[in-house]
């Protein structure tokens, strides 16, 4: 058993991250409610996002090698990312 | 309730608003910072005027964003381009997290585009204006691979640095870091060893040496990849920055064989110093002009940029101690060069610009100065 949270568990702690920082008029975030392109999540939000990933994937995200915006543009899509890149073990650069 | 922002471009009218929003970034004084203000935007050598974008909120200043100018030179032959670099972002704190940063950073954007530039550069973001940028369009280019050499430091020389994050006693950090300086000003025992060091053939010199550094620059040559034009406007205009003091290490006479830059932060001598720039004739004398740094200087914090020093120069960095910088999370500790083609819509293929592909690291021969860092 990993003792990891499961993927319901992330979108939580994810979800609960973003509304911290997310302007007080933004309503439920779902699953694909996007949150870069529509600018609910920005500049120290996002960097706490990404922050978050690093923490979940343990290792080093390597931020400026691929297209923030489209990536990880909803919450599902940053589950997918985390999902995709943990691994037990060091850190290491990603992806 | 989602509150009105108005997005205009910077006029006079609002220098002193400016310079009192930049307590948030630039520091607490608001006579360096319109000091500040002037010399990089008002004089900056490149644009005639300046290219600031602000957010007001009932008619006041509450965010910034400026692009100040630079001038590059790329390929063989050198093509020289003006570009805009963005820098400067800051939003009033009772005024983040509400929508701000994407209007303001969108708006500056097509303000370059607007002016007839294509690109934009970022080379000194910080791991939060980094992540706003990277989420309205701009890419990263790769880290500086900052190293750093150390030596153990005393509270007091962390103290401001760790007063800033704190509630309300962040308004102290910067009356202690000048209390700090005159106290312990980073480059006393460099100079009194520089002074005390007869015979040697590096000497220490508090202003640049204009003609003789760009002299030597343009005798050194160029391979082609994109850096900063060092000539004589730039290096005039460039180590006048009023948030920092630079110490200029020279060997030979009007004709220099090599010279080295050390840069310390006026507000926050805690930051520890920087090798801005770096040139010489031969790698013996490049050693030797880092070797007097070190050994004169014994800063307790020395950090220069690694990722684009040449192979053989790197391996005299790190004879001469220097370690790099933990990358634990690159969000946290990773310089990097920023660009953005303004153009709307953005078009799909790679930026290249004077035949060079901007998104390849192997395209930039970068220096600390070119930033704000430096």
């Amino acid at each position: 058993m990993s003792g990891r949270p499961d993927r319901g568990a992330l979108g939580e702690q994810l979800r609960a991250l973003i509304a911290e920082f997310a302007p007080h008029e933004h309503g439920v975030i779902a699953d694909d409610t996007p949150l870069i392109s529509s600018a609910l999540v920005e500049s120290v939000a996002l960097l706490n996002v990404a922050l978050w990933v690093e923490e979940q994937v343990d290792a080093a995200v390597e931020i400026t090698s691929f297209d923030l915006a489209a990536e990880w543009d909803t919450i599902t899509q940053i589950l997918d990312f985390v999902e995709k890149h943990r691994r037990p073990g060091r850190a290491r650069p990603l992806p | 309730m989602s509150a009105a922002y108005e997005i205009v471009r910077y006029e006079p009218a609002f220098r002193e608003q400016v310079a009192r929003l930049q307590r948030h970034l630039w520091g607490g004084d608001v006579a360096t910072n319109t000091a500040y203000l002037d010399w990089k935007y008002h004089r900056n050598p490149y644009l005639d005027d300046p290219l600031i974008c602000l957010a007001l909120h009932s008619g006041r200043v509450v965010g910034m964003r400026g692009m100040f100018g630079s001038r590059w030179e790329i390929g063989s032959p050198a093509e020289r381009i003006v570009v805009p670099c963005a820098d400067d972002f800051v939003i009033a704190p009772e005024h983040r997290n509400r929508g701000l940063v994407a209007q303001i950073m969108t708006a500056t954007v097509d303000a370059v585009a607007a002016t007839g530039y294509r690109y934009a550069f970022g080379l000194s973001a910080g791991a939060v204006t980094m992540m706003a940028s990277l989420a309205t369009g701009w890419r990263g280019v790769g880290s500086m691979r900052a190293a750093q050499r150390k030596r153990a430091e005393g509270l007091l020389a962390r103290a401001p640095a760790r007063l800033r994050t704190l509630p309300l006693l962040w308004r102290y950090a910067d009356p202690l870091a000048r209390l700090q300086y005159r106290l312990e000003r980073p480059f006393a025992r460099l100079d009194r060893r520089a002074r005390s060091a007869a015979g040697a053939s590096v000497r220490v010199e508090p202003a640049p040496r204009v003609d003789a550094m760009a002299d030597l620059v343009r005798r050194l040559g160029h391979d082609g990849r994109i850096r900063h034009v060092r000539d004589e406007v730039y290096l005039a205009w460039r180590y006048r920055n009023p948030l920092h003091d630079y110490r200029f290490l020279l060997r030979g006479g009007d004709r220099l064989e090599g010279y080295l830059v050390l840069r310390a932060d006026r507000k926050d001598p805690g930051r520890g110093v920087n090798i801005v720039d770096w040139e010489a004739a031969t790698p013996d004398i490049r050693e030797e002009l880092l070797r007097a740094a070190v050994d004169w200087g014994n800063f307790p914090q020395l950090t220069i940029w690694t990722a684009t020093v040449p192979g053989d120069t790197l391996a005299a960095v790190s004879r001469a101690g220097f370690v790099p910088v933990d990358a634990g999370s690159r969000m946290r500790s990773s310089p990097t060069i920023l660009v953005c083609d303004v153009r709307r819509p953005k078009p799909a293929s790679d930026m290249i610009l004077g035949g060079r592909r901007l998104l390849d690291p192997a395209s930039w021969d970068m220096r600390m100065v070119y930033s704000m860092a430096g």
